[in-house]
């Protein structure tokens, strides 16, 4: 249980805090559905952009995601998965373990996880200024 | 014949129990049509924030 | 519901709102000891809990302990009731003066975001740190008035399994009550439900009074990261589950035998004194044969519910229930069922009763419903007797390639259609009825935490209780009426037969007898399987009756024995055969149908179980009847 390792926004406040995240496709965005057991990533696009989704309505996936931590900037990493087609996933999301089909994945865009201060910049800003 | 008594009224108690909450319902739901009683949170004559 | 004004001075009223996981039922339990209540609330399937204390100056508080959830937007029943009672518009329920969010110190994000929503309510509201021993222990240091003064809430820490861990949020709470006799009411209420970006704003928020008040831990925790290690394994992890349950299910099974046997031969012995001290007649009848034998037969499965329940709530606060559910969710997943069922429908092996009350583990209605629905065909523990009568009576006892004796295989023949149709009933269910609203997988892995005694030992208590005011005074109205059936009218005088008869349930036997005749039951079954719904056993018994061998209530081995010999020469193999699958579907049982009334707070999902059981029941005899009446065994 760690608390707050992840990069605080406080360092670069995002002035349009109620805009839509642009999807922000890098080379290397996948969903984390296809993500595998050790993988290590960085969430940088929480929901479906309205593209149906089979359980549920894609606004309440993503609501519902963003409300058990999965939120834009999060560390994600793969601890475990199930023993049949590897579903379901445990997923270690900042500081706490989320356990999840990996359908509902789906709706999780994550990248190669650098370190915060690898370039100077968050992780959290780059995902920031990609918004604006 | 007491004894008849007491077994048709201990009947009678067993079998409103089980019936209680199927009156109890019909009863609410008559309530609610005649508008005396809110109905259920989100239906058309709910009361909720008013 | 703004009529009913609080009385502050006597008693407030205060909810306790939280994430589930965050020890929230713990800090309830220690502050209210053994003053609780557990209900229904009206109208919905969901567990209401409330207790009450007395704060150190002396007034009573009335505490509820709310369904946990990540948010006030509500997409369970359980947690509509949280937002509807936080929101003060619950039917029937007063507004909480003081809502207390109970967050577990070590794991504050998502907890800040529940409190910076519930502050939109404009209600006081007080955040209690639980588990801070712990956090301290880790490492984790937090700034509680830095927490508070961002927050804009007052922030006490609690450690709820500890004697005075509770004083600071008692003293609080009395100073709350002091001010708010005085203010006029509530601020205004500006909750609305919020969008995907206000969720991600309310985040952010959150993670900058995280920066702000909290230190990392130094020491952070990797019990539990090691302990997943192999508890998730999926190959070692599947294994270790399997121990668990089928220790579970041994322990369900036979460490409450003796406790069973005990009861029951009470309340044999009890009505035995009543049948010498009280002259013969229809109050005794009804006093021995329906309430006695009626009770008896409801608090036989207390000691399987005590058991079943310690291990539940064990393995619930330990945090490996939804460790079991992510290993099992796709096996249980095939079937359309939810990876936490499988607790509950194991438990119906024993019995179906306490199976279906843990359901209560399932959050969402759709999967815990057809949890429920299928529970039943769970092969009990009372469907034995009849199992075992008919097979020894009809199966030559034989072996099968040397190995198996043919009465075991048709023994787990019958376990296994059991097993066989619930999944395919719930697939139907969930797959055709239901179809198109597959509930997400989505559930937090909680960190390990060592059981607490107290909090056990309150938790079953708690249920014994529930269980048996709810099942008691339901199913208890059930065996009278059913009594009633079998006894009025009385026989005759002078009579030769058997006066069940003669009753209300020997007319209706005789005149189903047209209609079960298809399916090659003699009216003596048809008779018997009515006092039978009391209790699947109680069938046994019946047979006795109405084939007259051993006395009224005789249920020795020696009788078991003549009956079996009668049946044996009175019935076809093929009618046997039919009642063997009969018995794996029929809803046989009044308690189960009163315990689902119970659950679901409604009569229609007792009526669709009763109607779908019976028409599988009905079906497969037909089959059965005629398959076998077509193989010579007519």
């Amino acid at each position: 249980m760690h608390l707050s390792s992840r990069p605080a926004v406080s360092d670069a406040p995002a002035p349009d805090q109620d805009a839509l995240p642009a999807p922000a496709l890098t080379a290397d965005a996948r969903p984390l559905s296809r993500a595998a057991k050790g993988e290590v990533g960085r969430v940088i696009r929480v929901g479906l952009d309205g593209a149906p989704h089979d359980s549920l309505d894609p606004d309440e996936l993503e609501r519902r995601l963003l409300e058990i931590g999965f939120v834009e900037g999060a560390r994600v990493e793969i601890l475990h998965e199930g023993l049949f087609g590897r579903d379901p996933i445990a997923v270690k999301v900042d500081d706490m373990r989320v356990a999840l089909r990996r359908r509902e994945a789906e709706a999780i865009l994550i990248t190669a996880w650098q370190q915060p201060d690898a370039s100077g910049a968050t992780p959290r800003a780059v995902a920031e200024d990609r918004r604006s | 014949m007491a004894q008849q008594i007491v077994v048709g009224l201990i009947v009678a108690a067993a079998l409103a129990w089980v019936l209680r909450p199927t009156v109890m319902r019909m009863v609410r739901r008559r309530q609610v049509a005649a508008g005396k009683a809110p109905g259920p949170c989100g239906s058309d004559n709910c009361n909720c924030g008013s | 519901m703004n009529a009913i004004a609080p009385v502050l001075q006597t008693a407030p009223r205060i909810a306790l709102v939280g994430n589930p996981n965050c020890g929230k039922t713990a800090l309830f339990n220690a502050l209210t000891g053994s003053r609780q209540k557990v209900a229904n609330y009206a109208g919905v399937t969901v567990e209401r809990k409330e207790g009450s204390f007395t704060t150190p100056e002396g007034r009573r508080v009335q505490v509820l302990d709310l369904p946990g959830t990540y948010s006030l937007r509500a997409r369970s029943p359980d947690e509509e009731v949280t937002r509807d009672v936080v929101l003060g518009r619950f039917k029937g329920e007063a507004e909480p003066d003081l809502l207390v969010c109970v967050a577990d110190a070590t794991n504050l994000r998502l907890v800040l975001r529940l409190v910076l929503e519930l502050k939109q309510v404009g209600r006081p509201l007080l955040l209690a740190l639980n588990m801070f021993d712990i956090a301290r222990h880790r490492g984790i240091e937090i700034d509680i008035g830095r927490l508070s003064a961002e927050l804009g809430v007052p922030v006490v820490p609690t450690v709820a399994v500890r004697k005075a861990g509770t004083a600071d949020l008692l003293k609080h709470i009395d100073t709350v009550a002091v001010e708010l006799a005085g203010a006029a009411s509530a601020g205004a209420n500006t909750w609305h439900e919020p969008s995907a970006e206000e969720v991600r704003a309310t985040h952010r928020e959150a993670d900058r009074i995280i920066k702000l008040a909290v230190r990392p831990p130094t020491k952070p925790d990797t019990w539990t990261t090691r302990l997943d290690a192999v508890l998730l394994n999926p190959v070692a992890g599947l294994l270790i589950l399997l121990t668990v349950l089928f220790f579970m299910f041994q322990a369900v099974f036979t460490w409450a035998q003796p406790a069973m046997d005990g009861i029951k031969a009470g309340f044999d012995a009890l009505a035995a004194w009543i049948n010498g001290a009280m002259p013969d007649g229809i109050l005794r009848s009804l006093i021995t044969d329906g309430v006695i034998a009626g009770v008896g037969s409801i608090i036989v499965f207390l000691p399987q519910i005590v058991i079943l329940f310690t291990f539940i709530i064990l393995l619930e606060d330990f945090g490996y229930m939804p460790r079991a559910a992510f290993l099992m969710d796709k096996i249980m997943g095939g079937a359309g069922l939810h990876g936490r069922a499988f607790i509950p429908l194991l438990s119906s092996f024993a019995c179906a009763i306490p199976g279906i009350m843990a359901t209560r583990v399932i959050d969402n209605r759709r999967d815990r419903l057809a949890t429920i629905m299928v529970a039943p065909l769970m092969t009990c523990s009372a469907r034995i007797p009849v199992y075992t009568l008919i097979i020894s009576a009809f199966v030559p006892d034989r072996t099968v390639g040397g190995v198996f004796s043919l009465q075991g295989l048709v023994m787990f023949g019958l376990y296994a259609a059991g097993i066989l149709s619930a999944l395919l009933v719930a697939f139907v269910m969930r797959r055709l009825v239901w179809r198109g609203t597959v509930e997400p997988f989505l559930m937090e892995l909680p960190a390990y935490k060592v059981p607490d005694v107290k909090n056990l030992v309150m938790g079953v208590w708690t249920r014994a209780k529930a269980f048996l005011q709810r099942a008691g005074t339901t199913i208890l109205s059930i065996m009278i009426l059913i009594w009633f059936l079998s006894s009025f009218p009385g026989a005759p005088a002078g009579a030769t037969d058997p006066a069940i008869d003669y009753s209300i349930a020997g007319m209706v036997g005789h005149w189903l007898q047209p209609l079960v005749a298809p399916i090659g039951f003699n009216w003596q079954i048809t008779v018997a399987l009515i006092p039978g719904m009391a209790a699947r056993e109680v069938a046994v018994a019946a047979l006795g009756t109405v084939y007259a061998v051993g006395g009224a209530g005789g249920g020795g081995e020696e009788n078991v024995t003549a009956l079996m010999d009668t049946l044996g020469h009175s019935w076809s193999l093929a009618t046997a055969l039919s009642l063997l699958a009969w018995y794996v579907f029929a809803p046989q049982c009044a308690s189960t149908l009163g315990v689902v009334r119970r659950e679901t707070n409604s009569l229609k999902w007792p009526l669709i179980m009763f109607g779908y059981m019976l028409t599988l029941a009905y079906l497969a005899s037909f089959a059965t009847y005629h398959i076998a009446a077509s193989l010579g065994w007519a």
